[in-house]
């Protein structure tokens, strides 16, 4: 490897995501101990299995690591193409596949799963009670 | 770092000394023995123990393994040392278990001599203890967890000085356990029963397993002739549990007090080494005429036998089949002597005193018998004659010396440096010579072999030119280097004399147990040599063949070395023992 | 399939402040929808305080994000009749709290709780994924390393991380720059390099996030310090608690010697470095840098006196540097944008940011990377959005078992080694536990040394045998037999063990009992004369007990004791026997007169 070929993968793998940006829907599922404890990894299967549906955008399923924000976990972001992405917190399988059918395929973004603040709180923390 | 010298400061006073001194070695020079439990020089310095802690520069450190920095300066005595150090004691006391009247080691323990020194006059914390783990299967050695004080003397000493391994620390924290594997009894254990962890433990964790009790009630029972032997090594550390200088030889006093406390007879031990010598010495020439089984390693030594069992068992055939001399004479005691006395040999118990733990287990070898009947019947270390010495009320200081009795009190001078390192070489080598030569010689002090350095190497040519290549061993770790030395075809040698114990039988399992401190200043092994050394010069006979009760021994019952008789007598077999069952 | 058409959420704290209420607005709501034949359509979940406790009762209504504050029983008609069936927000109740600004967020970065972080050792957290090499290089990744390695010197690179202030992360704050100039002294040939990744801290998870999410992160800065210290072969110590941390770390290096940034002759500079994963066993001791030394040696991990240090004689008695994966974390960044850059940020005699484990009684739980320097005020109620259930801050634990509670007159305080020194507390590696009026510090105390006595290595005395006493005279007080002597027994221990341990792990276990001490000296005092745990968390020190005026004698609570301790006629107040009373808290549960009071 030399100084020049890091600047290549570099240039290509930009290159790369630019032109999925214009094309692809991606869709980012943080993965972590935290966020698997949360039960991020069912969501990233039902992520792949519905993502096959989508072709109008296509969709590709990516997995980073974890933002640290724990009381949010699974966090999935939904970035459609040429748009800003959307982050959807507190994610289930059965919200992921509402997300896919309702922002990816419907192009509707599912407000009722984005971060919902008053003034400092986050409100989509909370805990249910018997 | 360059320099040669470091000047420092301790407790106000200017201090010069070598760069890489320690501030404990330093603080000595001014007169300051800072108090320390775990370390045990050149063989265990964890700074564990937190006793010998010093203030720099507000910061509390070990002077054990801190080294003089240039313009350091050192309190060994400020009121937060004095603190930490009171904290230590009281922490340590708080999770020892205290039976000071009932401990062997009462009045001989460094923690006690500690606690009283910081005069700790209350005890304010503790509830739960550590585990207790009392170990009493050995027949060598007890252990008592509930006394361990975890400053990692006795495993350093049996992990990195003998090489043996049969102890070890496990669990962790409040939970450490000093002990063999898996939780086993040491028994049950790779253990060669040296000894040598007795004496690095600071207090009564490990202890011998005591005699006293069998060997008063052979004394007590009517129907019973209780005969008493003592090795070379004995007379000359015996002394100090009655306060006499290390080294000091008390072989007549000795002889005297074994008398008062009820033995029927009193022996000595030389006499069969001077036998060891006739029938190894035998057993050397037949195998260099051979050429078989080279080299013949001594089996004199009951730990070194164990550890060719667990660790070298392809070795076996090396091992000289001679019994150790104790066993011999036990052996001859019940035949021989039992016919001169006409007394029945089942009538006769035989004791041992010796320097040594290992000989408690030796004796209870199945195949260290006659017709059923064990060689030995009982060993008593150096310091549980002591006891039973001072039990009995003798004033064993202001005894008149003693004479042995016959015939087993007549010995050389190469008897008695059986109890030296190199004292069995050197022993053979004056037999051998001479029976080789067929005449007298001069010379009888093979110095070369003499010394308490680990491994000592000397090639000895015989008059009709053959060369002895003799390797002589002190310490387990030593013997290990000399036998892996030998596989990687590194060296040949015709004879090995092997003692377990580092420093020879002066300084074995069972003789008086001496501080760590006092063993930094003095040669303990080295005095204690000279002793022996010097019982070998003033002895009229000093070549075990020319011993006249020996010769007469031959004569009237044994026939030559290595007879018939001899070999079932005084002769053994050894077996393979796996290092984990 | 898909969740309810609508989902209300009613927040009326009946957990908290009105337990009399007893769930009546959720019950008129329940009412109200099953009247409007909603029931099918409309989600009602009843929850815990949502942290908007002047503005309860709180009910929201999804999926518009309709918040509406001081909803009364009476309302309930309303909200159902006119929101839910005809699809009107009851302006009414949604504008009555105009301080309120309820809003949707786009995007995770606006949410406050990153909003006021600076990330630069979790810069890539979230962004990259850990298992493609490539994704990392898009970001940047291996530059530092390149630039490092073709246009630097060794001692270029010492001088750079010098000049940025950097010290390490893993608690003691070393300065690095200096650390890998001590190294760099040494002789050659053959140094190590290892990172410090046992992370032991309970309630700590920094260096876990770094190593799953951005582990190329620390193989690059190894190698540049490797490069700049002269070592070939670094080490990374891991917890093999982390199983995530290490698969991704495993799948990092091999990806890096695939293509070639690490192994012979990197970049073409003729410079040769690889690393190796080395899994710890379950220790906290080693962590410990000398126990962790003596952990890859093979032997039991206890430490060793220092001097000397690692830098002079470490792993098999080589230079060898450790650091933290926080630190390392921090190096790729630094060599990219600048020292200069990095010396900006945080305070005067500690540079950058650090991360900390925001856990415990706080309601945004997470990952906090801040300025060094910034106030505990700040993290624990702008960022982490302060006490759920309307609860009091009472103290925030950092440094983990090594660190101490800092109360709530130091909360502006910046974060900072060497005040947080001074606190009676430490830096630590990051983890910041937060507590608030139901924590009773005594039992926090005795938590910690319970955990600090079990990992006790067991080589030297003070700790071995300092923590156990400690802690027996800790379980003494809490289990209602302290005595005024036990303090002061307590505070000897605890200073003696600090003093004359050989480790960190000795040195600082006593750190809780003293902090706590220090500043909550009045519940310790309480605990020992009273017998009171005035936090009601120690079982043998609360006692319940029958207010007489207002009992009824209707006998529910004495029916529903599992222990038989209460006793009364029909009609008649009743009394329970504190010998016998188990402290279950059922008599106070089922009383519907509010007459049980614990204390």
């Amino acid at each position: 490897m030399t100084v020049e070929e890091l600047y290549r993968i570099k240039q290509r793998v930009l290159e790369r995501k630019q032109e999925e940006s214009q094309s692809i829907a991606r869709i980012v599922v943080c993965l972590d101990t935290g966020g698997i404890a949360a039960g991020a990894e069912e969501v990233l299967r039902t992520a792949e299995e519905e993502a096959t549906r989508c072709t109008q955008p296509r969709a590709k399923v990516v997995r980073t690591g974890s933002f640290g924000v724990s009381s949010l976990d699974p966090l999935v972001m939904v970035q459609m193409p040429n748009d800003e992405p959307v982050a959807y917190v507190k994610m289930t399988p059965d919200k992921m596949r509402h997300v896919i059918q309702r922002h990816v395929i419907e192009g509707q973004i599912v407000q009722e799963y984005t971060v919902h603040v008053a003034n400092n709180i986050m409100l989509n923390d909370y805990t249910v009670m018997e | 770092m360059e320099d040669k010298v470091v000047q420092f400061n301790i407790d106000g006073q200017d201090v010069q000394v070598a760069a890489g001194t320690t501030v404990l070695e330093a603080a000595r020079q001014i007169g300051v023995n800072i108090p320390t439990l775990c370390y045990l020089k050149d063989v265990n310095q964890p700074s564990g123990c937190r006793m010998c802690l010093v203030e720099v520069g507000g910061k509390l450190l070990a002077s054990c393994s801190l080294e003089a920095q240039a313009n350091m300066q050192v309190q060994t005595n400020s009121s937060k040392v004095r603190d930490a150090r009171r904290a230590v004691i009281e922490l340590l006391l708080s999770n020892h278990q205290e039976e000071c009247n009932y401990c062997s080691r009462g009045g001989n323990c460094e923690l006690q001599t500690l606690a009283s020194n910081m005069h700790v006059r209350e005890r304010r914390f503790g509830v739960e203890r550590s585990r207790s783990v009392v170990d009493n299967e050995s027949w060598s050695i007890v252990r008592d967890s509930a006394k361990c004080i975890q400053c990692g003397r006795c495993v350093s000493t049996c992990n990195d000085i003998q090489t043996v391994g049969a102890i070890t620390m496990y669990n962790r924290g409040f939970e450490t356990v000093v002990g063999p594997v898996y939780g086993r009894s040491l028994a049950d254990s790779v253990c060669i029963n040296c000894g040598q962890c007795v004496m690095a433990c600071p207090v009564g964790a490990l202890r011998e397993r005591e005699s006293i009790d069998e060997v008063w009630g052979a004394i007590a029972d009517p129907t019973q002739v209780v005969v008493v032997q003592t090795a070379p090594a004995v007379r000359v550390a015996l002394g100090e549990e009655f306060g006499l200088p290390i080294g000091t030889r008390v072989t007549g006093k000795m002889a005297a007090a074994l008398r008062r406390l009820g033995f029927d007879k009193v022996f000595d031990t030389d006499f069969g080494a001077d036998l060891t010598i006739m029938e190894e010495g035998t057993e050397l020439l037949h195998r260099l005429q051979n050429g078989e089984h080279l080299p013949l390693m001594t089996s004199c030594c009951p730990g070194w036998v164990k550890f060719v069992e667990h660790n070298f068992p392809d070795k076996l055939d090396n091992l000289s089949t001679c019994k150790s001399p104790h066993e011999m004479e036990g052996a001859l005691i019940k035949t021989y002597i039992a016919k001169k006395m006409d007394v029945d040999p089942s009538r006769i118990t035989v004791v041992s005193v010796m320097p040594c733990v290992g000989k408690k287990f030796e004796q209870r070898r199945p195949e260290l018998s006659y017709e059923e009947l064990s060689d030995v019947d009982h060993v008593l270390t150096t310091r549980e004659l002591a006891r039973m010495i001072k039990e009995a009320g003798i004033d064993f200081v202001n005894l008149q010396d003693e004479p042995f009795d016959n015939p087993f009190g007549t010995s050389t001078g190469a008897g008695v440096i059986f109890g030296a390192t190199g004292g069995v070489a050197e022993a053979a080598l004056r037999t051998v010579f001479e029976l080789v030569a067929g005449k007298e010689l001069e010379t009888i002090e093979y110095t070369s072999v003499r010394g308490t350095q680990g491994i000592k190497e000397a090639a000895v040519e015989l008059p009709n030119g053959q060369v002895i290549r003799t390797a002589v061993v002190n310490g387990l770790g030593n013997a290990r280097k000399v036998m892996q030395m030998m596989e990687k075809g590194e060296r040949s040698y015709e004879f090995i004399e092997v003692m377990a114990c580092p420093g020879g039988c002066v300084t074995g399992g069972g003789q008086p147990i001496i501080d760590a401190r006092t063993r930094e200043l003095i040669d303990v092994k080295a005095l204690r040599a000279k002793a022996v050394y010097d019982e070998d010069r003033d002895l009229p006979v000093r070549k075990s063949h020319k011993n006249p009760d020996i010769q007469l021994l031959y004569k009237e019952f044994l026939g030559e070395p290595n007879s018939h008789l001899a070999h079932e007598l005084l002769h053994t077999h050894y077996a393979a023992r796996s290092l984990f069952k | 399939m898909v969740t309810s058409l609508r989902r209300v959420l009613v927040s009326d704290g009946t957990d908290c402040k009105a337990p009399n209420e007893d769930k009546k607005l959720y019950r008129m709501l329940r009412r109200e929808i099953t009247k409007a034949s909603l029931a099918e359509d409309v989600e009602l979940v009843h929850v815990q305080c949502l942290g908007l406790c002047e503005y309860e009762p709180v009910v929201v209504v999804y999926p518009e994000g309709t918040v509406y504050t001081h909803v009364q029983t009476a309302d309930a008609h309303e909200i159902v009749e006119n929101h839910l069936v005809q699809g009107n927000v009851v302006e009414r109740l949604s504008n009555n709290a105009p301080d309120l600004n309820v809003r949707f967020l786009r995007r995770i970065e606006e949410t406050p709780f990153l909003q006021g972080q600076t990330r630069i050792a979790l810069r890539n957290c979230g962004i990259v994924d850990p298992e493609d090499i490539e994704d990392y290089i898009a970001n940047d990744g291996y530059q530092a390393l390149a630039r490092a390695l073709v246009s630097m010197t060794p001692a270029d690179v010492i001088a750079e991380v010098k000049k940025s202030g950097l010290r390490g992360r893993g608690g003691a704050g070393f300065p690095t720059g200096l650390k890998w100039e001590l190294a760099a002294k040494e002789p050659g040939p053959q140094k190590y390099i290892i990172c410090n990744a046992d992370e032991g801290d309970p309630g700590a998870f920094m260096d876990r996030s770094v190593l799953e999410s951005d582990p190329h992160s620390v193989l690059e800065a190894m190698t540049i310090g490797g490069y700049a210290m002269g070592a070939n072969q670094g080490y990374i110590y891991v917890r093999a608690e982390y199983p995530v941390a290490v698969q991704r770390l495993q799948h990092a290096i091999a990806q890096s010697r695939e293509y070639g940034l690490l192994g012979d002759d990197i970049f073409g500079t003729g410079f040769h470095f690889d690393i190796d994963i080395r899994l710890g066993a379950g220790a906290f001791v080693c962590g410990e840098e000398t126990a962790l030394l003596n952990s890859i040696e093979g032997k039991r991990g206890t430490p060793r006196p220092k001097p000397p240090y690692p830098a002079v004689s470490g792993l098999w008695g080589k230079p060898t540097v450790i650091n933290n994966v926080e630190t390392y974390a921090n190096i790729p960044a630094i060599m990219l944008r600048g020292a200069d850059w990095f010396a900006q940020i945080g305070a005067e005699k500690a540079k950058g940011t650090k991360v900390f484990a925001l856990t415990g009684r706080i309601n945004n739980v997470g990952l906090v990377e801040v300025p060094i320097g910034t106030t505990l005020r700040k993290v624990i109620y702008d960022i982490g959005g302060g006490i759920p259930k309307g609860k009091k801050f009472k103290a925030v634990q950092t440094g983990g078992p090594s660190g101490g509670s800092i109360p709530a007159e130091c909360l502006d305080s910046p974060i900072e080694y060497e005040t947080l020194t001074a606190l009676g507390s430490m830096m630590g590696s990051g983890g910041m536990i937060v507590m608030d009026e139901t924590t009773c510090m005594v039992d926090v105390a005795r938590f910690y040394l319970d955990f600090t006595k079990d990992e006790s290595c067991g080589q030297c005395s003070p700790c071995r045998i300092g923590t156990v006493r400690i802690l027996e005279i800790l379980e003494k007080i809490t289990t209602g037999n302290g005595t005024m002597e036990d303090l002061e027994n307590l505070k000897y221990l605890g200073e003696q063990v600090k003093v004359a341990s050989l480790c960190g792990l000795g040195q600082s276990a006593p750190n809780p009992v003293l902090s706590t001490m220090r500043y909550f000296w009045d519940e310790y005092v309480a605990h020992v004369v009273e017998k009171r745990c005035p936090s009601g968390v120690c079982k043998p020190l609360i006692h319940y007990t029958i207010d007489a005026e207002a009992c009824t004698g209707c006998g529910l609570c004495a029916r529903n004791c599992a222990s038989n301790a209460i006793s009364g006629e029909l009609k008649q107040p009743h009394v329970i026997d504190d010998d016998i009373c188990i402290r279950c808290g059922t008599c106070a549960e089922v009383c519907n007169y509010d007459a049980v009071a614990c204390r």
